[in-house]
């Protein structure tokens, strides 16, 4: 990963960790903490993991308390496979858990993955889309109303 | 000789330098949670190929690496059915390390009683383990030929023959009892039943305590939970580390079924 980005410069680098994005089946994609993975992802020469965290099979959030800061986090907050859409107050609630591990300049706030998600097959129509990406907006106003 | 603690004996000793902490579990098990302290030494990496564990001075070398010295206290825990941890206690317990305590109550039961668990690796500084290995710990195919005290602690059907794993052939050694390792671990937060409940299950298949019971299964990992069980509960135990694989490896070893 650092012979591939090394020399990139001008641009905020992250990495994103996909689990799966296939199915709305949640027991066919990946699950578990980020405990093995995150030794390895703070050693790599990027400002930002970019997290799927909007489902129970992200694991505890207390994984990061030991890595709070070492990079900034992009947090999933919204799920692109379920048509439920999140609302502000939950994914602010969501965000400030993370807020006791990164300071608020370090969270940014994403949808777990593409909505595109796999090989042009959207599991979700371009409204429920909107709705969960203006969901997100509404959060991050609120976020940084709060905590500037 | 290993002694049985529970959650409450670490959480109060925590902050002792003479305590070490170690987790046998794998790797990435480790990784996504492990109790504070403890240092990683995943037991895995010190089986061969077909799951055996390692020689002697292979063992010591990587107790070493790992920071492991043979003094101090040594406490460790496992999850699941133990058996890694089986594994490293016993391995302390034979290369002579003074002071092995094992955390009987279970990994689930800690994390999901809110014990407070940590995830980054814990680094430990490389020493030498000085090891001094004891007697009437571990036995050899020349010890068990007379099948004396054997306990079988593979599944019925393995022990029958009636399910066989790779190329081995099928039955057991001659002259055993079988009870699986599965009926000596604990349903609740211990990992291990207590020792009433497991004199019941040997006096069951006629194995007394006039002499050493004789553990062994394929590889020797689920007979280490069995020896382990016993050594805690003051049976008299040794472990055929190197069970039926072993004991197949010499040509026309026999083998019975049924």
């Amino acid at each position: 990963m650092n012979r591939v980005v090394g020399g990139v410069g001008g641009v905020r680098r992250g990495v994103h960790v996909c689990r799966g994005n296939w199915s709305r089946r949640e027991d066919v994609h990946l699950q578990g903490n980020y405990g093995p993975m995150l030794p390895y992802l703070v050693q790599m020469d990027v400002d930002q993991l970019v997290l799927e965290m909007a489902t129970p099979r992200a694991g505890e959030i207390e994984v990061f308390k030991e890595y709070g800061n070492e990079k900034e986090i992009g947090i999933g907050v919204v799920n692109p496979r379920g048509d439920t859409v999140e609302d502000a107050a939950t994914i602010v609630s969501r965000v400030e858990q993370f807020l006791q591990y990164f300071d608020p300049d370090k969270v940014f706030l994403n949808p777990d993955c593409g909505f595109g998600t796999f090989a042009e097959r959207s599991l979700n129509p371009p409204e429920v889309a909107t709705a969960k990406l203006k969901s997100i907006s509404t959060a991050a106003a609120q976020l940084r109303a709060r905590y500037g | 000789m290993i002694r049985a603690v529970d959650a409450g004996w670490l959480r109060d000793r925590l902050g002792g330098d003479d305590v070490t902490v170690i987790d046998p579990r794998r790797r990435n098990r480790y990784l996504s949670g492990h109790l504070p302290r403890a240092i990683s030494m995943p037991v895995e990496e010190v089986l061969d190929d077909d799951g055996r564990l390692i020689g002697d001075d292979d063992l010591v070398s990587w107790l070493g690496r790992g920071g492991v010295a043979a003094e101090g206290t040594a406490v460790v825990y496992a999850d699941d059915d133990g058996q890694s941890g089986a594994m490293l206690a016993w391995i302390l317990e034979y290369l002579g390390h003074p002071d092995v305590r094992f955390l009987i109550t279970r990994f689930e039961h800690w994390r999901d009683e809110g014990g407070e668990l940590f995830y980054r690796p814990v680094a430990s500084t490389p020493t030498a383990f000085a090891a001094t290995p004891r007697d009437g710990v571990r036995v050899t195919r020349d010890d068990v030929r007379n099948g004396a005290g054997l306990l079988d602690t593979r599944t019925h059907e393995e022990f029958a023959g009636l399910q066989v794993i790779a190329d081995d052939p099928p039955g057991h050694i001659p002259g055993a009892v079988n009870l699986s390792h599965r009926l000596f671990l604990g349903k609740d937060k211990d990992l291990l039943v207590a020792s009433e409940e497991m004199t019941a299950r040997l006096t069951d298949v006629g194995l007394g305590l006039e002499q050493p019971v004789v553990t062994y299964c394929r590889v020797g990992l689920r007979a280490s939970v069995v020896w382990l069980a016993l050594h805690l509960g003051g049976v008299p135990a040794m472990l055929y580390d190197g069970s039926l694989l072993d004991w197949v490896s010499e040509p026309d070893a026999p083998v019975e079924t049924g």
